[in-house]
């Protein structure tokens, strides 16, 4: 029904309780018609998010709103009458006024706080044909407007009714789209067809409210009004492309669980929305996971993965169909909502271990930073406590270092640490009877081994050997074979282990040994005749291995996502480039200056950081992290600083480091919340310094997940002791002595066959021992854990390591060299039973099973066991050093 | 020095290389799935049904330190005055000189072997032996011109051992790569071997960078066999406490993941060193005689490795062996030239290679047998007094009865110092790469020619995917 507006003809002010507007005489006043419309919501701030949408209006803020051309409402509008409901968490007032126009003197509606009211209103438009709403609260306020009807000026002079038009307008979309159908006409209805017929009063259907498309469309409409005739039928062709659509889930553990694990998984949802792609990957979960569902918001599963057979590539395909109580389009909505979760379930945890809720990927970071663990039980260490310690922090604990810790406490035994005085390896090198010419690089071993074994600086050791698996230079580099180099490079790592990363890395970055290892030394600047360009190799090892990796990591250490749910580059090939141009002029110091093909073949100087030739460093801008630019012309050692800072300050590096830290010193799968707790003291060590390696080693050894007992049965927590940790452990246990020259000949380790298949600065490559990130196929890859140390384990090295370890233990190093072990701690034991507790404690920190306990004891109690007291406890250290409770450390 | 040449700055694993691609073969990876431990009944290896198909077997020989390859083949007409002017007291005498008249590939010139070399001679008369002429590792192939003028993409450090070694070995010089080409392969292949207990990369010299795979890793030997654990009785007919507990140890289960991943590893050697152990028992005795030289030995363990094939499971299996030595910067000759270091070295080579070969026709296996040689780098062709010093490209041997031998492949380089194929002191730019060579070996024993890329990235640069040296 259309009713007329009020003209000239007469009031008829009944009409919708308005108040009575009455002309006061017929042909001159200029006036407007009223038009009803289909009552049709305008705006409604408790929905989703959108300018026609969410969220509530906040306290004192204001919002616009489109009513011109929505609805149905003409864009010839001048006012509507609407209704006005109120959601109000306080008390006070809405106002309407037109858009663009100054915030009207008298509301629209007042209301008590909690109680939902609703106002009729006539709100005039502003020239664009907007609303906008002022809140008078203090508080937020819902806004619901509905419009029924609205008032336009007639035109008297038509005789055709002006024809639809679309909005958005016709074109190429992706993605559904809402098409609003409006005419200038006041009062004309509209009728469209999609099916290519030609609309009319008889055909096509009648518009009332926004039309969507879900396919490429023939829009056609015409508008209709009684009196005028037909508009012209408006074509609009839309071209709807649909798109899948990437939803992202992180997996935490569920509140309640006492868990280290974590995952990612991705929903691909199809355009046509029959199916969707799951990809997911989870680590470190506490015991084996038992099933893994997709569930809606009520719990109920709508996706069970252990029915479904994933694809080649690993992949699931879900076909979206109702399950329980949930229909297919219920489900498809919470799934957009975010309201759908993928729980993975454990033994321990059959209710679900760690889940995550699918939200759309919007390419923006979100960062939750991991949930603090709960408090370590207060009092003193226990033995099995101060053992496990001991493992970590030192190359082993012996019984004397584990009573003092007992009493001493962590926290004060790692303050005693930091300031022990340092051993020069070079010193003691410089000090061998060995002619120079023979001082290669296993007399620098030599000295490594001799401070591991018998150095009161355990914790500096420890970090030593770890930093030198991170900033790697190696003896397998015949450069590198002399052991003047492998001893500088080890006391520049003794030296910077409890300052300042940012030392460090200067100090790394100019050490003659890495200069030769990676090919700074004598890198010389481009050359735009020839075309060359300086050597790339420690501008690419020191982002890619050294500092911040591949990609860029949140800070706890997971990987960020783009919107196609990939990982993000930390940098690219100009930046290697310009790093590359800033590492470039260096070379051994004191050459002599006059004789310029020195910079080419200079005179090695092991023990000075690397000198610059200012003629040889590239002075163009280059390009570094986070597109910071070095301006052309800067001093080499400007260029150094700034580059070095440019990398220091990356937000990768603490959790990067922190993690290969952790992954050295304590366990192989850290979790998130480990190397956030890591990377924060590294960011900043309370003091506001960053890089303070005094503080990330105390966060690590000090953390919950070091400490804690609670998480000593999760199968995938601790580590593979190294080899090279495993050798001075049992040297240390047993009080090695080294014959009267003081030395520790133990030259041939790197061997798979005859030794460890490792050695301290002889890593067959820059890539170390072992990759952080290797995973041994079978049960450890498919609960998603890494285990480094494995990586050098295999059929033949366990063999050879065992044959080794067996001649240590009986005293013999190489040379032809003895070295005295002490038994006594064993052979004093009295019995079977207390001289396995004290293996327990000495080896196992405690750990040791029931099961391995009654496998040694049968064999000592065995009558054909050596029965010679040394003899016998050699034997029994020797079989603790194959089984595997004593390999890994937990 | 020249600069490396880099692809992806991002990729730590070759472009090509996915895990994907190795997805099939992954899944079936021998000796990687959690086997229970069980103990390797004899009984079972005696009733094992041969296997039906082919066998092949790869055998890499490494000579360590960088082969004076410039004396291994030598021109014998009338450019050999020009050889003994640019080598001076390197140079081989005419006279000593084992002629060949290789069927192709000798540009029609005269050449002689050394004359250490006299197994492999007649082994080349057979056509059991080819030469591979000048191969060396190449990012892509270079000229003098572009060598000289700094602009060509090269290798990373020329002419240094490890690198050299390295590039040889995973032959891919200009990316950082964990994996060898034979590990590659190898990775590829595995699934051939159905359920074999052992790896089929074996190795009789140690660690190297050749064997290494990402699903398969080298089981090492030494030639008197597995490696053994000491101080450990494997039997039932006395008593062993210590040994009692290690199996005990071993079989025992264990929750925590690396417990049982180290656990795995051990068993598994025990197991492998038992079955290896006993199946070598049960090999015939080789008649072949081979030198008691290192090689030799070497050499003759993987005889009797592949002696018993079959009880191993294996259809295809890739071995290494090494000599070292070769790095003849002094003391090259001592006397006369056939006689000093190098001289020992080739002669060792030359009595390990023909025995072996002769050994692989003793057990019927010949054309199933390729060996080939490969080396860090040649040497300079002119002497430096007293030797000669890292060079770059090299000839090689490959030896087998599926080899078209008798012939020369490749291309000799002028052997002129300052000449065409110079890069300094007679230091050939290769004119083969790594890459074709490597990959006419890898074509043969079963990669397709759509795999190739996954085994050597880089092949697509260069002309000559398959030289032709094994049909």
């Amino acid at each position: 029904m259309t009713a007329k507006g009020l003209r000239a003809t007469g009031a008829r002010w009944w009409l919708l309780g308005l108040v009575p507007f009455l002309w006061a005489a017929p042909a001159q006043a200029a006036g407007t018609d009223f038009y009803t419309a289909s009552p049709c919501r305008l705006l409604d701030t408790r929905g989703t998010a959108g300018p026609l949408g969410g969220p509530n209006l906040a306290a004192g803020a204001s919002r616009p709103f489109a009513v011109g051309g929505r609805c149905g409402v003409s864009t010839a509008a001048v006012a509507v009458a609407v209704n006005v409901t109120v959601v109000p968490t306080s008390s006070g007032n809405l106002t309407f006024g037109p858009s663009g126009s100054p915030k009207p003197l008298a509301s629209t509606i007042n209301f008590r706080p909690d109680v939902v009211r609703a106002n009729n209103a006539i709100l005039t438009l502003g020239a664009a044909g907007g609303v906008t709403v002022y809140s008078g609260t203090t508080a937020e306020v819902g806004v619901i407007v509905d419009v029924f009807g609205y008032f336009a000026d007639g035109d008297t002079e038509a005789t055709q009714v002006a024809p639809p038009a679309f909005n958005p307008p016709p074109g190429s979309y992706s993605g559904e789209q809402s098409i609003e159908m409006v005419t200038s006409t006041p009062g004309a209805t509209i009728r469209y067809t999609t099916d290519g017929s030609t609309p009319s009063a008889a055909n096509g259907t009648a518009y009332s409210g926004p039309v969507t498309l879900t396919g490429t469309t023939n829009l056609r409409a015409i508008a209709i009004k009684s009196g005028l005739a037909n508009s012209p039928v408006a074509l609009g062709t839309y071209t709807i492309s649909l798109q899948d659509i990437l939803l992202i889930a992180t997996l935490t553990p569920q509140s309640g669980a006492v868990s280290l694990g974590t995952g990612r998984a991705t929903l691909l949802l199809a355009a046509d929305e029959q199916t969707a792609v799951l990809r997911y990957t989870f680590s470190n979960l506490s015991t084996t996971m038992t099933g893994a569902h997709i569930h809606a918001p009520d719990g109920q599963i709508i996706f069970d993965l252990d029915d479904a057979t994933p694809e080649a590539d690993g992949s699931m395909t879900w076909t979206i169909v109702a399950a329980g109580s949930w229909t297919r389009p219920q489900i498809l909505a919470a799934l957009r909502a975010g309201q759908c979760y993928l729980n993975l379930h454990t033994v321990n945890y059959p209710n679900g271990e760690i889940k995550g809720f699918f939200r759309i990927a919007n390419g923006s970071i979100t960062f939750t930073p991991p949930a603090a663990p709960p408090p370590l039980p207060s009092g003193p260490p226990t033995a099995n406590d101060a053992a496990r310690f001991l493992t970590q922090a030192t190359y082993g604990p012996t019984p004397e270092a584990i009573t003092a810790l007992q009493s001493q406490g962590f926290p004060a035994w790692i303050t005693a640490q930091l300031s022990l005085p340092l051993t020069s390896h070079l010193a003691y090198v410089d000090g061998l009877p060995v002619p120079e010419d023979d001082r290669y690089s296993w007399y620098a071993r030599e000295a490594i081994w001799k401070q591991a074994i018998q150095g009161q600086d355990q914790l500096r050791q420890r970090t030593a050997l770890a930093l030198s698996e991170l900033f790697v230079t190696s003896s397998e580099d015949c450069d590198l074979s002399w052991a003047e180099s492998n001893a500088a490079y080890m006391d520049l790592l003794n030296r910077d282990a409890f300052g300042n990363f940012r030392t460090l890395l200067q100090d790394v970055t100019l050490s003659p040994s890495m200069g030769v290892y990676l090919d700074m030394l004598s890198n010389d600047k481009e050359d735009p005749e020839t075309g060359r360009n300086p050597n790339e190799n420690y501008a690419r090892e020191i982002l890619q291995l050294f500092t911040i990796g591949l990609y860029k990591l949140h800070p706890d250490g997971t990987l960020q996502l783009d919107v196609d749910g990939l990982p993000i580059a930390t940098y690219g090939q100009e930046e290697i480039k310009g790093f590359a141009q800033v590492f470039t002029g260096w070379t051994f110091a004191g050459q002599d200056r006059s004789e310029e093909w020195r910079f080419y073949w200079p005179e090695p100087d092991w023990r000075q950081p690397m000198e610059v030739w200012t003629e040889h460093h590239s002075t163009g801008a280059k390009q570094l992290l986070n597109g910071v630019v070095l301006p052309a012309g800067q001093t080499p050692q400007a260029d150094l600083t700034a580059a070095l800072d440019n990398i220091f300050q990356h937000a990768n590096v603490g959790p990067f480091v922190c993690r290969h830290l952790i992954q050295r010193l304590v366990t192989s799968n850290p979790s998130p919340g480990y190397v956030y707790r890591c990377g924060q003291s590294f960011a900043n060590n309370g003091q506001g310094v960053r890089g303070d390696m005094k503080a990330v080693l105390r966060t690590i050894l000090l953390d919950w997940e070091a400490r804690s007992t609670d998480v000593l049965n999760q199968q995938g927590y601790g580590k593979v002791r190294e080899p090279i940790v495993r050798f001075v452990n049992l040297l240390r246990a047993l009080k090695a002595q080294p014959p009267a020259d003081g030395r520790f000949r133990y030259y041939w380790q790197a061997s798979a066959e005859w030794g460890l298949n490792q050695a301290p600065l002889q890593a067959p490559t820059v890539f170390n021992f072992f990759e952080p990130t290797y995973s041994q196929p079978g049960a450890i890859a498919d609960a998603g854990i890494v285990a480094p140390e494995l990586q050098i384990t295999n059929e033949t090295s366990v063999f050879g390591t065992a044959n080794f370890l067996r001649g240590v233990l009986e005293g013999y190093a190489d040379d032809d060299t003895e070295v005295t072990l002490n038994y006594t701690y064993l052979t004093s034991a009295g019995s079977t039973s207390v001289v396995l507790d004290r293996v327990n404690l000495l080896f196992y920190s405690g750990g040791m099973s029931t099961e391995t306990r009654t496998i040694l004891a049968d064999a000592l109690n065995d009558p054909d066991f050596p029965t010679e007291p040394v003899e016998r406890a050699l034997t029994l250290v020797w079989l603790v050093s194959l089984s595997p409770e004593f390999v890994v450390q937990r | 020095m020249s600069d490396p040449f880099k692809i992806d700055p991002s990729a730590t694993e070759p472009r090509g290389l996915s895990r994907r691609s190795f997805l099939r073969s992954v899944c079936t990876a021998v000796g990687m799935t959690s086997l229970a431990s069980t103990v390797f009944d004899l009984r079972r290896i005696a009733a094992a049904a041969p296997l039906s198909g082919d066998f092949k077997a790869l055998v890499c020989v490494f000579l360590y330190g960088g082969n004076d390859s410039n004396n291994v083949l030598v021109p014998r007409g009338t450019e050999y005055a020009a050889y003994a002017a640019a080598r001076r007291n390197l140079a081989l005498p005419q006279a000593s000189l084992l002629s060949i008249a290789p069927l192709s590939g000798g540009g029609g010139r005269s050449w002689g072997l050394h004359p250490q070399l006299t197994g492999l001679r007649s082994l080349f008369n057979q056509q059991r032996l080819a030469l591979v002429a000048n191969v060396g590792p190449l990012v892509a192939p270079v000229t003098r011109a572009e060598y000289d003028a700094g602009t060509a993409a090269l290798p990373p450090q020329l002419f240094s051992h490890s690198d050299q070694t390295v590039h040889w070995q995973t032959g891919l010089p200009d990316q950082p790569v964990r994996t060898g080409w034979g590990g590659r392969v190898a990775d590829l292949l595995h699934s051939l071997n159905g359920t074999a207990q052992v790896s089929m990369s074996m190795s009789l010299a140690g660690n190297n960078t050749f064997q290494v795979g990402n699903a398969v890793t080298q089981y090492q030997l030494s030639s008197e066999g597995s490696i053994g654990l000491g101080w450990y009785y494997d039997g039932t007919e006395w008593n062993h406490p210590p040994s009692i507990a290690i199996r005990r140890l071993m079989a025992k289960s264990y929750g925590n993941l690396f417990q049982a991943g180290y656990r795995d590893v051990f068993q598994r050697a025990l197991d492998q060193d038992r079955m290896l152990s006993a199946a070598l028992e049960t090999a015939p005795a080789l008649q072949t005689a081979f030198p008691d030289t290192d090689l030799g030995r070497q050499l003759r363990m993987v005889a009797r490795l592949i002696s018993i094939r079959e009880a191993l499971g294996m259809r295809r299996q890739v071995y290494f062996c090494a000599a070292g030595g070769y790095d003849t910067h002094d003391g090259q000759i001592s006397g006369t030239p056939e006689t000093g270091a190098h001289a020992d070295l080739l002669f060792e080579l030359d009595g390990a290679l023909s025995a072996f070969y002769t050994a692989t026709t003793e057990l019927g296996v010949a054309s199933d047998v390729t060996s080939f040689t490969a080396s860090d780098f040649g040497r300079t062709y002119a002497s430096n007094g007293d030797g000669s010093d890292h060079g770059w490209g090299s000839h090689h041997l490959v030896l087998g009865g599926a080899v078209a031998g008798g012939r020369f492949y490749g291309q000799v380089p002028t052997l002129a110092v300052d000449g065409p194929d110079d890069s300094g002191d007679g230091r050939w730019i290769p004119t083969t790469s790594v890459d074709e060579y490597s990959a006419t070996l890898a074509r043969w024993f079963g990669v397709s020619s759509t795999d190739l890329p996954l085994v050597l990235p880089n092949i697509g640069r260069f002309n000559t995917p398959d030289l032709g040296f094994l049909g």
